[in-house]
């Protein structure tokens, strides 16, 4: 809680700046975005939410700033924090701070260059995920915006290329980074090595989205590929007391989306399919916990539609799915081989949803999750023997933004 | 010249005939229920689809002589915005905000300026060099220049 009231401080301090800034720069623009969750869990925990309880420990608060010096400079910056039970704790983060330069521009294309703390593109909706307003539920489909490992793939510090091409009414817009990814958190050891003592470091990565739209967005279609490589280094201490990881290892993430979408007046209609090769090199994990170190593909997709039914109301329908090993999605062969939940291998979702805007600023959601499997489930709030497979969720959530 | 009769019997349904026809050609001819505007200084009276979906998009920074374009919209739920978003640039208003959201909070771009009436439009729109906006209908003594999509 101090922590919160901390962030409001220097959240409001740098807005208040912001604003004075504003007031004597031409093309300097502030916004900021606040949400408040509360959710409801039938078993197994997200979020804050204990099971058979509510917990309303699921908050989201932002603030950017932006200053467009001339057509082709721009500076922008924008400090977060996140409530999210045990997944994230409220520390203010800066979630991107970079330069824009454009190399060049006319009415058929552009070019330009990002330098500095870039949001990761990946898949549709990566890149402004912490903004309820920009998001179709109250949680992004969490097999492939998997909110445990958020921090990982939100940004990252690095350079990229970006670029704009129009073909008649359709236009290609497209950006490669090369960055360093940011994966020291508790979550991502978590994900990977489950809760070892040790650390990750970032290796120098490759991140690169193509998105066309035709006709002003009434298709978009996306193609995501990266390339994460990140080295986990042991604690010294009790470590091989443990017995369980043999040395400091590899992990690279070879990972692609590929995105499309209809929009009609009142629906609109998003798939998304994700394929991620997991390689782990160096680990040497011994007998049956082998499994846990083997490369797997892991696969994720999933299937949406919103339904604008009236002015300011619009429903959310979605199935979701998430398997940690393609081949074995039923998680039976790593059950059998650990003695562990197959649970933890898999998780499909259906949610419903409703959103309400009330003014333009204000969002109302609510929405029912029904979910078989724990494979996005945060291990730091879930203990993996422990893991109930079919379990039911209702999340609560008001957002302003301006 | 050969004269051809016409039975009197259907006179009434030519006459009819000719009012529709004369209807139709009046709506086909009259002024549409929304007009872009720019700043009088402004060099370019006709844009591309894609060039105004870019600029009030906020993709298109500049004009072509390096004016920076600056982008007036009425608030998201005034039916002038809507007919604009419908009518001009042939997409839905919650695409346009959709795109806005994501530039905005990704750093990656700027959200347009919102103005409170149709007259506070003209005002910004004729007192900022390189603004681009959009009315009902352009009076005569508007100081401002219609845009046309070419």
């Amino acid at each position: 809680m101090i922590q919160f009231f901390r962030f409001l401080y220097v959240s409001l301090a740098w807005l208040l700046s912001g604003a004075v800034v504003a007031a004597q720069l031409e093309g300097v623009q502030v916004h900021a975005f606040a949400s408040q969750g509360g959710i409801l869990t039938s078993q197994n925990q997200f979020a804050g939410s204990t099971p058979g309880g509510a917990g309303f420990d699921a908050r989201e608060l932002g603030g950017n700033v932006s200053w467009q010096a001339t057509p082709d400079w721009l500076v922008s910056g924008q400090l977060v924090s996140r409530r999210a039970g045990a997944m994230d704790n409220g520390a203010v983060r800066l979630d991107y701070a970079f330069v824009d330069h454009s190399l060049f521009e006319n009415e058929q294309r552009n070019l330009g260059v990002r330098v500095g703390k870039v949001k990761n593109p990946y898949g549709f909706y990566n890149m402004t995920r912490d903004v309820a307003h920009t998001r179709a539920g109250i949680i992004l489909p969490q097999s492939i915006y998997q909110d445990q490992i958020r921090n990982f793939f939100l940004a990252a510090p690095g350079v990229s290329l970006y670029g704009n091409e129009e073909r008649g009414v359709d236009s290609l817009s497209w950006q490669v980074s090369v960055l360093h990814p940011e994966v020291n958190s508790a979550n991502l050891t978590a994900y990977i090595v489950d809760p070892q003592s040790g650390h990750f470091n970032g290796r120098t990565s490759m991140l690169s989205q193509l998105l066309w739209e035709q006709d002003g967005g009434k298709w978009r279609a996306g193609l995501s590929l990266g390339q994460f490589d990140v080295h986990f280094q042991p604690a010294t201490t009790d470590f091989f007391g443990m017995g369980s990881f043999a040395g400091a290892g590899d992990v690279k993430l070879n990972t692609g989306v590929l995105s499309l979408e209809h929009n009609r007046e009142d629906w609109s209609y998003t798939a998304e399919y994700a394929s991620t090769r997991q390689i782990r090199n160096n680990f040497n994990l011994p007998g049956a916990l082998a499994i846990m170190d083997k490369d797997t593909t892991i696969e994720a997709y999933y299937l949406q539609s919103l339904w604008r039914f009236a002015p300011r109301w619009q429903a959310l329908a979605r199935y979701d799915a998430l398997y940690l090993d393609k081949q074995d999605r039923n998680g039976m062969i790593f059950s059998a081989a650990t003695g562990l939940p197959a649970a933890q291998r898999y998780a499909r979702d259906v949610t419903v949803g409703l959103r309400y805007e009330p003014t333009p600023t204000w969002s109302l959601f609510a929405e029912i999750h029904h979910v078989n499997g724990g494979a996005w489930l945060s291990k730091l709030e879930n203990t993996p023997a422990t893991l109930t497979s079919a379990w039911d969720m209702l999340l609560l959530q008001a957002a302003w933004h301006f | 010249m050969k004269l051809i009769h016409t039975p009197l019997s259907i006179r009434p349904l030519l006459r009819l005939r000719a009012i529709l026809l004369v209807l139709s050609v009046g709506c086909a001819g009259a002024v549409p229920a929304v007009e872009m505007i720019a700043h009088a200084d402004v060099k370019s009276q006709f844009l591309t689809l894609n060039t105004a979906r870019s600029m009030f998009g906020m993709r298109q920074s500049a004009w072509p002589d390096g004016t920076p374009v600056r982008v007036f919209v009425l608030p998201e739920h005034y039916s002038l915005h809507a007919a604009f978003c419908r009518e001009i640039l042939n997409i839905y208003p919650y695409q346009l905000h959709q795109s806005w959201n994501r530039l905005v909070y990704s750093g990656t771009g700027q959200a347009p300026t919102e103005v409170g009436s149709e007259q506070e439009m003209v005002e910004k729109v004729s007192n900022t060099p390189g603004a681009i906006g959009y009315v009902n209908k352009v009076m005569n003594n508007d100081p401002v220049l219609p845009i046309s999509l070419r």
